[in-house]
């Protein structure tokens, strides 16, 4: 995507460079916009059902509030799993513009 | 699962097409190829800006089995293709020694300078027919608009061993080639 979006990647054996906690606060079916060109199969960022997933950053010690380049992930919707709005989430960063993991968080 | 034999044959991947019979919608398909190596191979548009999004200006870039496991793993790795229920239907083209080589110089030279993307005209489909033209398998360009599907049924109509295996598609690393199942 041309705007600031955190986008998509499977990990393809690649260790993620950090992981943050969030919680979802948003979860936005894509629209199709010109009759989903934009999500051609042969176009790069194609990936199936794309969703929008806006997050806030949980506040710890550990990790600053402006921790992450966007609040708006783009992933596919198998992705999500049974993850839904108000759930606490680790995501998996490569860098500050992808997102190869989510996981909920494990409650403690 | 079957072990597709990949020896003296190159191959058109058509994605989306669940059969040979099955001609998917013009944006529920996208052209990758099989090296004579069993490599996976396949050009996709990239960038653009705003135009990017109606598939138009965009640049190109070839993607081979390391670039489709993290972009595109449910077409390579056949347990991801059925989670994903990602079809794809495989036509293989007998070749001699020489257009196999001529094949695969191809996509090398494509991958070195990929050039643009046009969703129209200058896409997935017209770049694996610009590899079959290279090699001498084809003589001309895909008839009619430049989709996977009618570049599968120029191929399919050559007069020569033309094999087609649909399903789940996996690529699995084997030394210096690649094995292919269904």
């Amino acid at each position: 995507m041309t705007d600031n979006t955190i986008n998509w990647e499977w990990p393809g054996g690649r260790a993620p460079d950090k992981v943050v906690r969030v919680r979802v606060l948003e979860v936005t079916p894509e629209s199709r916009r010109w009759f989903g060109i934009g999500n051609s199969p042969s176009l790069a960022n194609a990936i199936p059902d794309p969703v929008r997933i806006r997050v806030e950053p949980v506040p710890s010690v550990e990790q600053p509030q402006d921790v992450l380049a966007s609040d708006t992930l783009r992933i596919p919707k198998l992705e999500l799993g049974k993850i839904e709005v108000g759930a606490t989430v680790d995501l998996s960063l490569l860098g500050p513009n992808v997102v190869i993991a989510l996981t909920p968080a494990s409650a403690n | 699962m079957a072990t597709v034999a990949i020896a003296g044959y190159v191959g058109l991947v058509v994605r989306g097409k669940v059969s040979h019979a099955h001609h998917p919608g013009n944006l529920e398909q996208h052209a990758d190829c099989i090296l004579s190596n069993g490599a996976p191979v396949g050009f996709y548009g990239t960038g653009g800006g705003s135009s990017g999004s109606i598939g138009m200006g965009m640049s190109g870039v070839v993607w081979d089995y390391a670039g489709m496991l993290v972009h595109r793993p449910y077409y390579v790795d056949a347990a991801m293709a059925a989670r994903y229920g990602v079809h794809s239907t495989i036509l293989l083209v007998r070749v001699s020694g020489t257009e196999a080589t001529a094949f695969d110089a191809a996509w090398t030279s494509m991958r070195s300078s990929p050039g643009g993307f046009n969703i129209v005209g200058n896409n997935c489909s017209t770049h694996a027919s610009n590899a079959f033209i290279a090699a001498g398998i084809l003589r001309g360009g895909i008839p009619g608009l430049d989709t996977p599907d009618h570049l599968y049924d120029q191929l399919y109509a050559l007069p020569r061993a033309t094999p087609v295996y649909s399903g789940f598609v996996g690529f699995t690393p084997a030394g210096a080639s690649f094995t292919v199942t269904v």
